[in-house]
């Protein structure tokens, strides 16, 4: 058995993340010896540990594989599902900064900083966002001014003050710009106001100009000068406070109030909610994807049974709403993200292999396809042949709710288009998610037009 | 507290007032040093950033002093 290490954990030469039988390990080498004692000697760790800011990790004793280079091996806490930085909602990315900034707060209070702040070291857990690269840590000395500042801006500062003060969509350019996005095109894309925003002109603006304007004045400078500790405990409280501030001002679109629109029947509505909840009941699946989830109406059914779900949707908005939920009921077992299913997550990063297509990291147990089949195949025409072959590689079991033409909704997408969809009916549907399904069950949903299917994977 | 607010005005207007300095001084070199920028940027923001750090520290103190000075003066004087 050979293990697989990490296809993004190549850039560290102090240790790297690889797979053995179906687990995860993070090797230590020697080269990091002195760090990592500190990081338990210091008190760090068992700090960090307490304040749920680092992922837990049990050191594994004589594992399998030897490696001269390996200090200590490291077997961290699983993380469920994997997301990635563009596809987290803004207060996701929230989180994640203000994650960053508190372990740099407190690895300074034990003489240690952090080597660099990637928002590709944060994961969720449990509901709230987790350092889980605990090899980021250095000794600090003092003088020196923070290595990871430009990365924190670029990763956090950058994506936040665009959807903050531009459009909410900017956030999406961290899938094309890996190492967040730079800072020069951040102060151009940003309103002239900003610059009246102190933080802001410091850390985008100014910060952007330093980028070309400051490259030969090394030598200029006096030898004398330094970065005290106190500068960079300014420094970090400055970002802390900028991040802080940084909030969505209009917080609407036409998704939000899906469920309380009076379109919805209630009764329908309800019945679908039993259905759900007795296929949940019967099934136990460990992992649940709920697609098109909204604010996450059904995927809190599953989290109530304690099922690892995601709550993916196009909206950023309405996937907002569903991470303002999870905190406030604290719950564990929900991670919202957003999606285009039309065009999901592609692979990336060097090789295409750093990051995981969405479609890597399943399958998921059981897929809720619920009030989406006609956005997808009526919306954005896409035919049942490939959206049941689609769905056949991303789950186990499928929750699927056929929308008839006849539907109120349907029949609002038809008033504005040509009706070029004359294979789009049950009879059509049934066979085409045959080739790839067994229909088990199927219930027409009182008051309504529509159909629920039960159907797995063959 | 007024004087709270007054004295952040006049930080912010101190730290404005520094970083329009430091952009005009300004050299247009084409070559891009990744990073350096960043580096450099903090050192010449240094002392401006620890003045800071230790007069928000100064308030602070002088405010938790205050604030408990006058709750012994209050409890004194609602017996």
């Amino acid at each position: 058995m050979v293990r697989k290490v990490d296809n993004a954990s190549f850039r560290d030469p102090d240790g790297f993340v690889f797979s053995y039988k179906n687990s995860v390990f993070r090797q230590i080498n020697f080269s990091y010896r002195e760090n990592y004692d500190l990081l338990i000697k210091s008190g760090l760790y068992k700090e960090l540990r307490k304040a749920n800011l680092l992922i837990n990790h049990e050191e594994v004793n004589n594992f399998k594989i030897q490696d001269s280079k390996a200090y200590k091996i490291l077997k961290p806490d699983h993380i469920t599902f994997i997301s990635y930085p563009y596809e987290w909602c803004f207060s996701e990315l929230k989180d994640a900064a203000l994650t960053t900034i508190k372990v740099q707060k407190l690895a300074l209070v034990h003489g240690m900083t952090l080597k660099d702040a990637s928002s590709y070291n944060i994961q969720f857990s449990r509901g709230k966002p987790v350092l889980i690269d605990t090899l980021s840590f250095e000794k600090y000395e003092e003088g020196k001014p923070w290595n990871a500042y430009k990365q924190f801006c670029q990763h956090f500062i950058a994506p936040l003050s665009l959807a903050s003060f531009v459009d909410i969509r900017l956030i999406n350019l961290l899938r094309f710009y890996l190492d967040g996005i730079p800072l020069d095109l951040t102060s151009k894309l940003l309103p002239i106001s900003t610059y009246l925003s102190p933080s802001l002109l410091f850390h985008v603006h100014l910060h952007a100009k330093a980028q070309t304007q400051l490259a030969r004045k090394k030598k200029q400078l006096k030898i004398g000068k330094k970065f005290s500790r106190n500068a960079l405990l300014q420094l970090i409280e400055s970002l802390e406070n900028t991040i802080s501030k940084l909030s969505l001002k209009n917080k609407k679109s036409t998704w939000i109030d899906y469920y309380s629109d009076d379109s919805y029947d209630k009764k329908a509505f309800k019945h679908k909610v039993q259905i759900v909840e007795k296929v949940l009941n019967d099934a136990k699946p460990k992992t649940v994807w709920d697609l098109g989830a909204n604010t996450g109406v059904f995927s809190f059914l599953a989290s109530r049974r304690r099922i690892e779900t995601v709550a993916f949707d196009n909206d950023p908005f309405s996937v907002e709403e569903s991470y303002l939920e999870v905190k406030k009921k604290n719950d564990a077992y929900v991670l919202p993200l957003v999606l285009d299913l039309t065009n999901p997550s592609p692979s990336s990063g060097f090789a295409n292999s750093e990051r995981m297509s969405f479609i890597e990291r399943g399958p998921a147990d059981m897929v809720l396809a619920l009030a989406l089949v006609h956005h997808l195949s009526i919306a954005n025409n896409i035919t049942f042949g490939i959206l049941s072959k689609f769905l056949s590689k991303i789950s186990k079991w499928l929750i699927i709710e056929f929308v008839p033409k006849t539907d109120k909704k349907i029949a609002l997408m038809l008033s504005l288009r040509k009706d070029v969809f004359n294979n789009y009916n049950r009879e059509n549907f049934e066979i085409e998610f045959s080739k790839y399904f067994t229909i088990e069950n199927k219930i027409k949903i009182i008051d309504s037009v529509r159909t629920m299917y039960l159907m797995k994977r063959r | 507290m007024p004087q709270n607010i007054l004295f952040n005005r006049i930080l912010d207007i101190a730290l404005v007032l520094t970083i329009l300095y430091l952009i005009a001084v300004k050299n247009t070199y084409a070559y891009i040093d990744p990073g350096s920028g960043s580096y450099l940027l903090q050192i010449i923001a240094a002392g401006l950033l620890s003045s800071i750090f230790i007069i928000k520290k100064f308030w602070r103190s002088i405010n938790k002093f205050f604030s408990s000075f006058l709750k012994k003066i209050n409890g004194k004087k609602s017996r």
